[in-house]
């Protein structure tokens, strides 16, 4: 399991998580989408409230 | 401190998303008047049958010079009262809601008719219809036992529709 | 450090909160098949009232409560290698707290209580009921103080040095608990139990409800942040790898506690007792409480990131295959995530001010809660469980591929059962019946999803079941035995010197009473000086 060299270990150790930003972008990205689809597509067109 | 310049610059989107939630809320909020139901006032859920506004022939809709409506409903275990209710379509209508026992709440599925009716509080929600047809109005908060059997029928109908049935001399219902 | 109190302490603790989900889960599964409408025989307003005011106290109040207790003390003692502050202390606690949960069970499962895990007035259960609430608080005090005490004695200790990043978490999470449990605690002490027992006639409902919503935020950040403490500080070792980050961590804590205490009006937003001003207040706030969520999930994944890429993963994302997802943990952590996008997305609906009028009340709320809480918290209190159990009874997990069985049938059977449960909410039903009597066609359109939440439902049932009997396997039939201990992840950058606002409560405590009281201080005040009018008893 561990054939990393003392050099390629140390290399992630260091390294800027770039598969992390990945996920949580596209993730995030998905969540402000599905919530103004929420807001003005279904929330709003039911009519005002105050 | 350390920090990573990916985690500082998540930390800032995270920021703007929440902000960005936030501006659109506000903006709805203080251009468009898109609030939640925040009418604080008071009665007395035990007196509603000698109160001006809530005793029983005052019950229902009531259009004002403005050519709004509003529609005033107790609450109470196990219905709504009126028990019908004819309502115009596209007009502005201001739902004041009392209970005369427990907490209940009240929705019509697919619009923003909705809100907590607290005893000893006048729930007030404006809001518009924009579509006809029949609606239920239900009972949203558990009031006992009867709390899945508290609902009403409700019928929307376009704004003529709506001045002729009162024309007839029908007030409410 | 021969920790056998502190172990038998945590187990104690532990079954009693398994015991009480294992029950809460029967009652879950027969309310889910009593409101289908296909078994007639089984109808009952009455039994399905108990059964759900029974169902939520367990789950809500119980298994909360008694995990997150056994969990801490041991956190505690491993963490900070100091014995538990005082025994009798602890056991006193315990016992109270348990005296608190039998006293209450007890007209809940007579139906003298059916006023659900909320239990707004002026619907009045049984004062034992509210006795054994307030018994069950003031138990948990004890752990409170208990935590207190050795984060304190540590500090003594060990001058400048950073807390353990485990018992900080744990620390916040009493203080936490403290601020938190207050709100209820008025309301069931100055309100409920006098008018309960008839000392007082009469109950505004409007301040019950406000008091309440002081304490109904925050104690969901009270369960999850045991579960944010595995995430941060068990699962990286247990994935191969290292905390990403320990200061981001304590940040986060420290936001979560903080902010997640003034925010309570978003249970609110549809009553007529408070003011939009302070809901909009209250609603800013809540979208603040996200951040810690959001650097939480970064630092968590990024931890599992390196671990995959340690373990061999190469590329964007072949570090997630690379992580041992056979570890019970690291699929717990996997799991809980997932859930936690669409729950946090639920979240994020109800938070949004005027938006809540689309659910509020509706079968989206409780869709939404049992995929946040049912979902993302416990499944990771479950991976918790199979890696504590061997180390507090000494004894090997039973089995390895049950425990992974498990963790996949409570993900599925949650996503099957919350998934419907949300679009019954945007379809109009209701929260809190208990059959679908309505005559309108708006019903036919909610009965296919019914019938796929029952699937969903039973699924959870068999996984529940898996979890007992690994666990009691583990404990009374194992014959061999385990002598590990509790490791906690390492940082990858040595915490070398740590603000003393990352390592420390007093100004934090400071900034909350500020922003309480800006929050709650008039919202309360207002109805000692408004004209208002108490509701009477009634009945359920």
């Amino acid at each position: 399991m561990n054939n990393l060299t003392e050099e390629e270990r140390k290399k992630i150790l260091e390294s800027s998580p770039v598969g992390t930003w990945a996920l949580i972008i596209i993730v995030s990205s998905g969540m402000v989408i599905a919530w103004l689809l929420m807001y003005y597509g279904v929330f709003l067109p039911r009519g005002p409230i105050g | 401190m350390h920090i990573d310049k990916l985690e500082k610059k998540w930390a800032a989107i995270s920021l703007l998303i929440a902000a960005l939630f936030v501006s659109v809320i506000l903006g709805s909020a203080f251009f468009h008047g898109i609030h939640a139901p925040s009418n604080v006032e008071t009665i007395d859920s035990a007196k509603l049958h000698l109160s001006a506004e809530f005793a029983e022939d005052k019950l229902g809709a009531q259009q004002n010079p403005d050519g709004s409506l509003t529609v005033r409903m107790v609450a109470g275990r196990y219905g709504f009262f009126p028990k019908t209710l004819t309502l115009p379509a596209e007009t502005n209508i201001t739902f004041r809601w009392v209970s005369l026992d427990v907490i209940h709440g009240v929705h019509i599925p697919m619009t923003n008719m909705s809100t907590m009716i607290v005893p000893g509080y006048v729930a007030q929600v404006k809001t518009l219809l924009h579509q006809t047809g029949d609606y239920p109005m239900l009972c949203n908060e558990y009031c006992g036992m009867g709390h899945a059997h508290m609902w009403s029928n409700i019928k929307v109908v376009s704004k003529e529709q709506w001045q002729a049935l009162n024309k007839q001399g029908e007030n409410h219902g | 450090m021969d920790n056998a109190f502190e172990k038998k302490l945590a187990l104690s603790h532990f079954w009693v909160a398994f015991v009480a989900f294992a029950l809460a889960c029967l009652m879950g599964a027969y309310q889910m098949l009593e409101r289908s409408g296909f078994f007639k025989v089984i109808e009952s307003r009455e039994v399905y009232y108990a059964s759900v005011s029974t169902h939520g106290v367990l789950m809500g109040f119980v298994l909360t409560t008694f995990f997150i207790m056994g969990f801490s003390y041991y956190v505690a003692a491993s963490s900070l290698k100091l014995p538990v502050w005082n025994k009798t202390f602890a056991w006193t606690g315990f016992g109270v707290a348990l005296t608190g949960t039998v006293l209450a069970a007890l007209p809940l499962l007579g139906g003298a209580a059916s006023v659900l895990f909320t239990f707004y007035p002026p619907m009045q259960a049984h004062p034992l009921f509210y006795i054994g609430a307030t018994l069950l608080v003031v138990g948990s005090w004890f752990w409170v103080a208990s935590m207190i005490i050795m984060y304190m004695q540590w500090k003594k200790a060990n001058p400048r040095l950073p807390v353990p990043l485990a018992m900080f978490a744990t620390t916040a999470n009493a203080i936490l608990w403290l601020w938190t449990s207050v709100g209820v605690a008025v309301e069931v002490l100055f309100q409920l139990i006098p008018w309960s027992l008839g000392w007082i006639d009469t109950i505004d409902p409007g301040l019950a409800r406000t008091l309440f919503a002081w304490t109904l935020h925050p104690i969901v950040y009270f369960w999850l942040i045991p579960t944010y403490t595995a995430f941060y500080c068990l699962v990286p070792k247990q994935a191969g790898g290292f905390l990403f980050s320990d200061e981001m961590a304590r940040a986060a804590f420290i936001l979560l506690v903080v902010f997640s205490l003034p925010i309570g009006f978003h249970h609110l937003y549809m009553d007529p007792e408070q003011n939009h001003g302070w809901k909009i207040l209250h609603a800013i706030g809540t979208f603040v409480v996200t951040l810690p969520t959001f650097i939480t999930g970064f630092t968590v994944i990024a931890s599992l990131e390196i671990a995959g890429r340690l373990r061999g993963g190469k590329g964007l994302f072949g570090w997630i295959a690379a992580l041992p997802w056979n570890n019970p943990m690291v699929l717990a952590i996997i799991l809980g995530l997932l859930m936690l996008i669409f729950g946090g997305f639920g979240g994020l609906v109800n938070a949004s001010y005027a938006m809540n009028a689309m659910v509020h009340n509706t079968a989206w709320i409780s869709g939404h809660f049992h995929l946040i809480f049912g979902g993302t918290t416990i499944i990771m209190y479950f991976g918790i469980a199979y890696y504590f159990w061997p180390v507090l009874t000494g004894k090997p997990l039973y089995s390895n591929a049950l425990a992974t069985t498990q963790l996949w049938t409570w993900f599925i059977g949650m996503i099957i059962m919350t998934t419907p449960w949300h679009i019954l909410g945007l379809l109009g039903q209701p929260r809190r019946i208990d059959s679908v009597n309505y005559n309108n066609l708006l019903t036919l359109s909610w009965e296919p999803y019914e019938v796929t939440m029952i699937f969903g439902g039973m699924i959870l049932l068999y996984s529940a079941g898996l979890l007992i009997y690994n666990l009691a396997k583990t404990q009374f039939y194992a014959t061999e035995t385990y002598s590990g201990e509790v490791e906690y992840a390492e940082p990858i950058h040595k915490v070398t010197d740590l603000p003393n606002y990352l390592n420390s409560f007093g100004l934090w405590n400071c900034v909350i009473a500020v922003f309480m009281l800006i929050a709650f201080g008039y919202p309360i005040l207002q109805f000692f000086t408004m004209e208002t009018f108490g509701s009477s008893t009634w009945g359920f």
